[in-house]
């Protein structure tokens, strides 16, 4: 008997994420930085995906391709594109189903979501119009900083202080570091600062609609263990990890939606 | 400017005393049981539990009569905001909330007691600074949207975090802004109570609308007799307006003193006065004998030749609400750079006094106070309003700049900044707009309002730091 | 129904329409206002005729934001732009209300800037009643003559009623049309109704009416609509780009009503000529609006809306608020509660006039017809 493979395909402002499953779960997955045609994007991202399975070798072999992401609809070969809202949704429920509460934050925009007892989406908000918390906000602090992203992600861990950042706009809260740096004053303190910040924007985002536990984070900004810590404290409430990396859960919803429509 | 004296930091400290001991009397009074279980459903009275913080701050650098001007102001403040609080202890049956355009000398005249939801968002930050953040976090998180002016988020976010007294009913009306009239709509869902909503019209200067107004305070008057325990009392309002009027003469007299340059008394002396005693608690012996005290305190330094900032180099107008949580600001003006602040649009009108003749006239007097108050005819009114006023105020007061506090919040008066930068400019008037949320320190923080102000001052008016 | 289609749309590109341009030659006056609050009848006596003023194609408002400043709603920065580029230079004179603080600023500032031989602001109360009725039928009654006076037209009760006669017939042919969007396959988009509804708004109601008369015959013609994933009511700040309405149903739903300033509800109902004509008026404008800035009233416009989901089937309600827009902003948070309470699915979506964030707008519109199931 033949295995199916389903693909789910997020093509976001940074990066495409591919996820490839079938029966036994996750089978493949990749995370590429983004080309400018987002349907390149999506075959570069897939091609990698398939590379590691075994008797697949192009995406016509897949069964059912659902493509999700702000470049969703550029994907001319996949045969439906869901938003990425539904597809984070559901993403976290086929890794954990005991997770009610998503905060989703990607390059260009942070997500709030709540899912339903079926892996659907219950309530959502969403902040977009500006990128203080986003990932690119983080980037730009990080250039401040003279770090690179992920060190910049754990400075905050060490901080003995919290000096708050109340610039709420990200092109203040720019300025403001900035000046608190030339003040010196210890980094990591500023730091927990701004991730303090971001928290506190994202618990805003969740109390929209509503803050049922477990709760957990998807997206690239998933992985910046300073923001994770400093979540926890603001909602407290334990950000619950996920099994698989939190990055490519867009893709991985899609790709579950991929099976039930294939 | 030196240090204070002995007797300035006696003065002072005698104020303080004063506050903690009416604050005293208050628990004692409350009992200990039922004051700890009203703090924890009031959290904010611990706030104001600090009021002395705010006394400290505004006697920095000042001496004498100006230092004990703003003492013996705040002290009445805290006496009458007391007073207040007691009404949600002991007078519940009885309490109504209003607006802060709403004449609550007509609910004191029917034997209510009234509270102004506003009033908290006006009077902790200048407290403690931050505040109103938990509540106006509390509005946003309610899908209130962020831009709308802090002072009506904040009520919202009293309102939905269960802070706000429970009242007989609610009056509110369509002043001062489309975001505070829009804001009842929080009030009257979580009060469960009857509300009332006042309706003044846009074009306010003709009689028609005098009439019009005056007939929706009759309506108010007649619909609170229907929904509470209140019964109009027209001989209660005479007296009330009449004292009213009789601390109107006294203001008219302090302004003729602060017109005279340097200003014998300036500042937190003469606007909070007015914020408070005219809006607040109008009508009342205890406010006018504030006002006598603040005219002989006036009188007494200008015989004296003592100016309250001896330094005075530049007369201030301060336009737009006073930036509540840097309430100190023109205190650090003052020793910093010789800025005085004269005049402000919250404490300027034309038309003070009321008719008491009739009833009818007592109505349109108290309608005409309304519609002719700051935020009325600045934010609600035609511009003509706004900028008349401005030049006005400046001749009659000698004033050298205008200081526009920008509430970020503030739609209508965002609005006419360049239009008002352009007539100054004009006029030859130096305009300093500080960028500023009224009370959320977030926006804008100490520092940056202050270093707007410097900059201002070292670039615009060539002034050099005086400390 | 293309051929029609395309001929609404060229109505809509810019505000010194084709049809505007052809009545100012034959001699008539157009009137500029921006507020629904404003009677369009007396606006259409004589040789008088309403435009709704719109800023389409905008690019950017960099003197009104200097004015203005950034935090007015871009409606109103919007039209103050096009007016300082000359673009509303057909226009014999504006009537302005008192309907929200961003609009009377305008006023003041376009007074300031470049003030019209005929500049006027009705003062509209914020609430009903016998007094405000009182007042405001005084407010029409001076209306009446400044305009009578400045354009020497006929504004007696007869030419009055005739006026509001012909308002109500434009009115009711576009409420009949309406009507069909209650049909399981309605014969057209949302979007095509909107910019039907928007034309008429910004052209002479003479010209329009055989317009409209065409499309309601094409309309009865055609085969309904049929595929759509969601039938979807939009309710909010006034909207007037039908092409936001595109972009809601570029993602499979099908607007099927509306109830903004701009749109169909409460717009379309006919203004009695019975009794006191100036009475009639004043109650259109106090009773009939449904605009939040009316201080009292929010349960009632708030089941006015489930009511009017309700009849045309919609499966959810998407609100939507200009930024900035105080009375919406607020209105809106208490509504999306109201009417979730009431089982009805909600999308909230803030909005610039000027279109933007159409990737963004399109991900929410998705992901609200995918929470519905549908």
């Amino acid at each position: 008997m033949t295995i199916e493979y389903y693909g789910g395909c997020d093509i976001g402002s940074t990066t495409g994420k591919a996820v490839i499953i079938s029966d036994s779960g996750i089978v493949g997955s990749s995370i590429v930085p983004r080309e400018i045609d987002p349907e390149k994007t999506a075959v570069l991202a897939l091609e990698q995906a398939l590379k590691t399975i075994p008797g697949i070798s192009s995406i016509k072999d897949l069964s059912f391709l659902i493509g999700t992401g702000y470049g969703r609809s550029e994907i001319s070969f996949a045969g439906e594109n869901i938003s990425e809202i539904s597809c984070h949704a559901m993403g976290v429920y086929f890794c954990d189903r005991s997770i009610k509460t998503i905060v989703d934050i990607g390059g260009q925009d942070v997500k709030g979501i709540s899912i339903n007892d079926d892996g659907t989406v219950k309530e959502f908000a969403m902040n977009d119009k500006c990128a203080a918390g986003t990932g690119r906000f983080f980037e730009a602090m990080a250039r401040i900083f003279r770090m690179d992203i992920s060190a910049f992600s754990d400075l905050s861990l060490n901080a003995k202080n919290l000096i708050p950042v109340t610039a709420q706009c990200s092109v203040f809260a720019e300025t403001e570091v900035i000046s608190l740096l030339a003040g010196k004053n210890p980094p990591e303190n500023i730091a927990a600062g701004v991730q303090s910040a971001v928290a506190k924007r994202c618990f805003m985002l969740l109390k929209r609609v509503g803050i049922i536990p477990k709760v957990t984070m998807t997206g690239g900004c998933a992985k910046n263990r300073g923001l994770i810590k400093a979540m926890e404290k603001t909602l407290n409430e334990k950000i619950e990890p996920l099994s698989v990396d939190p990055q490519i859960i867009g893709a991985l919803g899609a790709a579950v939606y991929a099976k039930m429509r294939g | 400017m030196g240090k204070p004296s002995l007797k300035d930091t006696a003065i002072t400290s005698g104020y303080k005393m004063l506050n903690l001991m009416e604050m005293a009397k208050m628990s004692i009074k409350h009992g200990p049981f039922d004051m700890i279980r009203d703090i924890r459903r009031y959290p904010w009275l611990l706030d104001f539990a600090k009021v002395n913080r705010l006394v400290t701050k505004l006697s920095i650098g000042r001496r004498g009569n100006y230092r004990r001007a703003v003492g013996m102001m705040l002290n009445g403040v805290v006496k009458e905001m007391i007073n207040y609080i007691e009404g949600i202890f002991h007078r519940q049956d009885k309490l109504v909330l209003h607006e802060d355009m709403v004449p609550p000398e007509i609910l004191r005249a029917m034997g209510l007691s009234p509270w102004m939801p506003e009033l908290l968002g006006i009077i902790l930050p200048m407290i403690v600074p931050d505040s109103m953040e938990e509540y106006i976090d509390a509005a946003e998180n309610e899908g209130v949207p962020p831009d709308l002016c802090s002072l009506p988020k904040a009520v919202i976010g009293i309102t939905v975090k269960d802070r706000l007294p429970q009242a007989k009913a609610v009056i509110t009306s369509n002043l001062p802004c489309d975001g505070g009239m829009s804001s009842y709509i929080y009030v009257e869902k979580k009060i469960k109570a009857p509300i009332f909503r006042l309706d003044i019209p846009h074009n306010f200067k003709d009689e028609r609308a005098e009439i019009y107004f005056a007939g929706e305070l009759k309506r108010m008057i007649s619909w609170l007799e229907d929904h509470t325990p209140g019964r109009i009392d027209w001989d209660r309002l005479k007296e009330i307006c009449e004292e009213r009027n009789r601390m109107s003469e006294y203001e008219l007299q302090l302004w003729e003193m602060i017109s005279a340059r340097p200003a014998p008394l300036a500042a937190e002396a003469v606007y909070i006065s007015h914020l408070w005693y005219f809006n607040v608690c109008s009508g009342l012996k205890s406010s006018t004998q504030v006002f006598r005290r603040l005219v002989k305190l006036a009188e007494d330094n200008l015989k004296n030749g003592i100016a309250a900032v001896p330094d005075e180099k530049y007369r201030a107008l301060l336009w737009n609400p006073p930036t509540m949580h840097v309430i100190d600001l023109f205190a650090v003006a003052e020793e910093r750079y010789g800025v005085t602040c004269i005049m402000d649009s919250m404490s300027f009108n034309r038309l003070p006094f009321i008719d008491t003749s009739s009833r009818e006239s007592m109505l349109q007097g108290i309608g005409r106070n309304i519609m002719n108050g700051p935020m009325a005819r600045h934010t609600r009114g035609p511009m003509e309003n706004y900028f008349d006023d401005i030049f006005h105020i400046i001749k009659r007061f000698d004033i050298d700049m205008l200081w526009m506090a920008g509430h970020i919040g503030c739609k209508n008066t965002q609005a006419l900044n360049n239009i008002m930068r352009e007539k100054c400019r004009t006029a030859g008037v130096p305009v300093l707009i500080i960028d500023y949320d009224l009370s959320d320190t977030r926006i804008t923080s100490r520092q940056g309002i202050l270093s707007q102000v410097d900059h201002f001052m070292e670039n615009v008016m060539k002034a050099k730091r005086i400390i | 129904m293309t051929a029609t289609d395309a001929d609404i749309k060229a109505l809509l590109e810019k505000p010194y329409n084709p049809l505007i341009q052809k009545a100012v030659e034959e001699g008539m006056i157009p009137l500029g206002y921006a507020c629904s609050l404003v009677p369009e009848a007396l606006l259409s006596t004589g040789k008088l005729f309403p435009v709704r003023m719109r800023a389409p194609g905008g690019t950017g408002t960099e003197m009104a934001d200097l004015y203005l400043s950034s935090v007015i709603c871009s409606y109103a920065r919007s039209l103050l732009e096009f007016t300082l580029n000359d673009r509303y230079d057909f226009l014999r004179g504006y009537i302005f209300t008192t309907g929200c603080d961003h609009l009377r600023r305008l006023h003041d500032n376009l007074d300031y800037l470049k003030k019209q031989d005929f500049s006027y602001i009705l003062d509209i109360p914020h609430k009903a009643g016998d007094a405000a009725i009182e007042w405001t039928i005084e407010e029409m009654n001076r209306l009446a003559s400044a305009l009578e006076k400045q354009f020497d037209t006929d504004m007696s009760r007869e030419s009055i009623k005739q006026a509001v006669e012909k308002t109500n017939a434009l009115n009711s042919a576009l409420s009949a049309i309406g009507t069909m969007r209650k049909l399981k396959n309605p014969p057209f988009t949302g979007t095509q109704y909107h910019r039907l509804i928007m034309a008429a708004r910004v052209s002479p109601a003479e010209y329009m009416m055989p317009i409209i008369e065409k499309y309601q015959k094409t309309a009865e013609e055609s085969e309904g609509i049929s595929g759509y994933r969601a039938r979807l009511m939009i309710t909010g700040s006034g909207l007037d780009d039908p092409e936001y309405t595109g972009v809601i149903e570029s993602q499979g739903a099908l607007v099927v009503a509306d109830r903004y300033c701009t749109g169909s509800f409460p717009g379309l109902e006919p203004v009695g000529t019975s009794g006191d004509i100036f009475e009639a008026l004043a109650r259109r404008s106090l009773e009939v609006n449904r605009c939040p800035r009316m201080m009292e009233g929010f349960n009632s416009r708030a089941n006015y809306i489930a009511e009017i989901a309700e009849e045309y089937r919609a499966d959810g309600v998407i609100i939507e608020s200009i930024k900035f827009c105080d009375t919406w902003g607020v209105e809106s948070s208490a509504l999306t509660d109201k009417l979730r309470a009431k089982g009805i699915p909600v999308l909230r979506l803030e909005r610039e006039y000027r279109q933007s964030g159409e990737g963004q707008l399109r991900t929410r519109v998705q992901a609200f017809i995918e929470s519905m199931g549908k």
